[in-house]
């Protein structure tokens, strides 16, 4: 018996059609779909690219960081030598929103050249697939390549003033160098007639238009930006200074031998070893104390408050000898090291770096005065490394040797000679590192 | 009864037929029309991301990334200044092979230069070797010899764009614009032109 539903004859025309829109939205889909995933991937593959390029100088900064942290700070009396250098590796990964990209790094003893040690570098940075290696060959370097300052130089007391920066001895090669870490507009400000033979850096990212100041009738050597900037470690005092001595003079009348102009010279010496004093003064009244203070030895000086060496008397270093003198000032004066008018502060052998003075981080100073001040007509031989301090430079000044610290001001006719013999010191002192070469490689 | 119901629904109306047609016109021209226009969107993709500007844009931005990355910080030149840039850029770098610590370390000045340029409408790149090297200001070096030249890209746009390069300190920033959509020659279809900028800053590393 039939029922009454039965099932229909007819062929239904709604699947196939229906089918065959759905083929052909999904070939259509599909192509869409790969043309997308292609770009895509190839952002992805830049973006990995650039991220693990990216990572890869990261590592780099990363060791050089390491490298100069472990460096002996300046003023300890440490020696650098190889067993100095972090010879490690370290791995870091720094997720953000958009990729994973991580570094690992290398620190190796690279090649001996030109009688100099070099460290290899060697970072690589990894991100998705992308690999990119980075590799840089470093060296240390002595900071006393002329004048490095945190902020400026400036040469502009007068419409007259006429500062040059000379090598000495005065044909040397290396001219030396005046360097910032200021990218601010006329941080080396070189007045009037004045001439750098050296080159003239400005701090990473600063532009040597703008940041130099180049006056009428002035020269430069050179100018550039500096590779990266310069770090300014405090210098401190050498272990166990708190319990050096405290120097007692001993100190004889002397009457030189100018038979037209006879002058009484009350001389102190200080002989080999360590002492410190609150002030060390040479004083210009030959009649109570010293005129003349003279070095023999090796020595080493604290002076906790200040340092004041008066009108025409002397510090004299003599042959053989050496001074390293460390400044600070427990009672904040307003110049914790000043030489007055015609002093005169000379290495006998004509050496700058056997007088070493270093400004701890206590030798800054209040106001406008300078913290380190060699006035009118004074001579000074050596090197000075205060990073807190601002130097002045007066009047027909002569500097002979090297300056790190915060700031530099020369007046009118006043001449820094860059004692290009300091460049040679390279174990010793202030250092860095200061990358030679570089090259990447695309690891496949 | 089953057969009457069944004799009583032998056919469509006219009406059912009709309604029945113009639906399916309807979504025919839809799906036709979508497929059209989807065909075009994926051309014009297609030819914007594998012809024209955009891989001239990406090698150049690669070249201009890889050559200045390598190079010195000693000096840089610059030329053909324009808007606040400069659409001419010289930097210096060192090139051994085989490339070792030891061979880049003796290989005491850079020997190398790469000049960015641009001629007409086309971003150039010529390398060379550097006969004599000099770091003084008011002095150039000399170079050795035919550099070796490509067209890194076309229809770059000269026109109210700034320069194309500006140094920035050991960095330099560069700003291409491309555009071949501007000034399209009659009869290029609309999907295969394209206007786009691409940046970049690359630091110049070593010594």
């Amino acid at each position: 018996m039939k029922t009454g539903k039965t099932k229909s004859k007819r062929r239904g025309m709604v699947l196939p059609f229906v089918i065959s829109i759905a083929v052909v939205l999904a070939i259509l889909g599909i192509g869409i779909l790969q043309l997308g995933f292609g770009s895509r991937l190839v952002a992805a593959v830049t973006m990995s690219g650039i991220s693990a390029r990216s990572a890869a100088d990261g590592g780099i900064s990363q060791a050089l960081h390491q490298m100069t942290q472990a460096l002996p700070p300046p003023g300890s009396g440490a020696i650098f030598n190889d067993s100095w250098i972090p010879y490690s590796s370290g791995e870091l990964s720094f997720p953000s929103s958009n990729s994973v990209a991580t570094y690992s790094y290398e620190i190796t003893k690279g090649p001996v050249y030109a009688g100099r040690v070099y460290y290899l570098i060697t970072s690589t940075g990894t991100s998705g697939r992308e690999t990119r290696r980075v590799n840089a060959l470093t060296t240390v370097q002595t900071m006393w390549f002329g004048i490095g300052v945190q902020d400026t130089v400036n040469v502009h007391s007068s419409p007259d003033a006429e500062f040059t920066f000379l090598p000495f001895p005065e044909n040397s090669d290396d001219k030396g160098s005046v360097r910032t870490n200021s990218i601010a507009n006329s941080a080396i400000w070189v007045g009037p007639n004045s001439t750098i033979q050296g080159q003239v850096l400005v701090g990473p990212g600063g532009n040597t238009e703008t940041g130099i100041h180049e006056g009428p009738n002035s020269s430069i050597g050179s100018s550039g930006v500096a590779q990266s900037e310069l770090d300014f470690p405090p210098a401190v005092l050498p272990p166990a200074a708190g319990s050096w001595p405290t120097w007692s003079p001993n100190y004889v009348q002397l009457v030189n031998e100018d038979p037209v102009a006879p002058v009484l010279i009350t001389r102190a010496l200080i002989e080999s070893g360590d002492y410190q004093l609150p002030n060390f003064s040479i004083e210009k009244d030959a009649g109570t104390t010293w005129t003349e203070v003279r070095i023999r030895g090796g020595v080493r000086l604290h002076a906790s408050n200040e340092v004041r060496f008066y009108e025409g008397t002397k510090l004299i270093i003599e042959p053989g000898s050496a001074l390293e003198l460390f400044v600070g000032t427990d009672a904040g004066p307003t110049s914790p090291l000043t030489a007055y008018n015609g002093s005169e502060i000379i290495t006998m052998d004509r050496e700058s770096w056997d007088l070493k003075i270093y400004g701890l981080p206590s030798c800054t100073s209040t106001g406008n005065s300078p913290t380190i001040a060699l006035h009118n007509s004074g001579v000074f031989w050596g090197v000075i490394y205060a990073p807190s301090a601002n130097l002045v430079v007066d009047n027909t000044a002569d500097f002979y040797g090297g300056f790190i610290g915060y700031s530099l001001t020369m007046m009118n006719n006043a001449v820094f000679h860059y004692d290009t013999r300091l460049y040679d010191l390279q174990n010793e002192g202030p250092l860095f590192f200061q990358i030679n070469r570089w090259w990447e490689e695309v690891v496949p | 009864m089953t057969i009457a119901k069944n004799a009583a629904r032998k056919g469509l109306t006219l009406i059912e037929l009709l309604v029945t047609a113009v639906a399916a016109v309807v979504v025919v021209l839809g799906v036709v029309s979508v497929i059209a226009y989807s065909h075009q969107g994926y051309n014009r993709l297609f030819k914007r991301t594998t012809l024209g500007v955009v891989p001239d844009a990406y090698q150049a931005r690669l070249w201009f990334d890889t050559i200045v990355r390598r190079a010195t910080v000693q000096r840089l030149d610059v030329g053909s200044p324009r808007n606040n840039g400069y659409d001419e850029l010289y930097v210096y770098y060192y090139y051994v092979d085989p490339l070792t610590p030891d061979s880049m370390l003796a290989q005491i000045v850079p020997n190398k230069y790469a000049r960015f340029w641009v001629s007409g409408d086309n971003l150039l790149l010529s390398r060379g070797d550097i006969q004599r090297w000099t770091i003084e200001l008011d002095d150039f070096p000399e170079f050795a010899g035919d550099p070796f030249t490509i067209v890194l890209a076309k229809d770059v746009d000269v026109g109210s764009t700034p320069g194309i390069f500006t140094p920035q300190g050991n960095a330099v920033r560069i700003v291409l614009t491309l555009d071949n959509e501007t000034d399209a020659a009659a009869g290029v279809s609309k999907i295969q032109t394209l206007r786009m900028t691409v940046t970049s800053t690359a630091l110049r590393h070593n010594n």
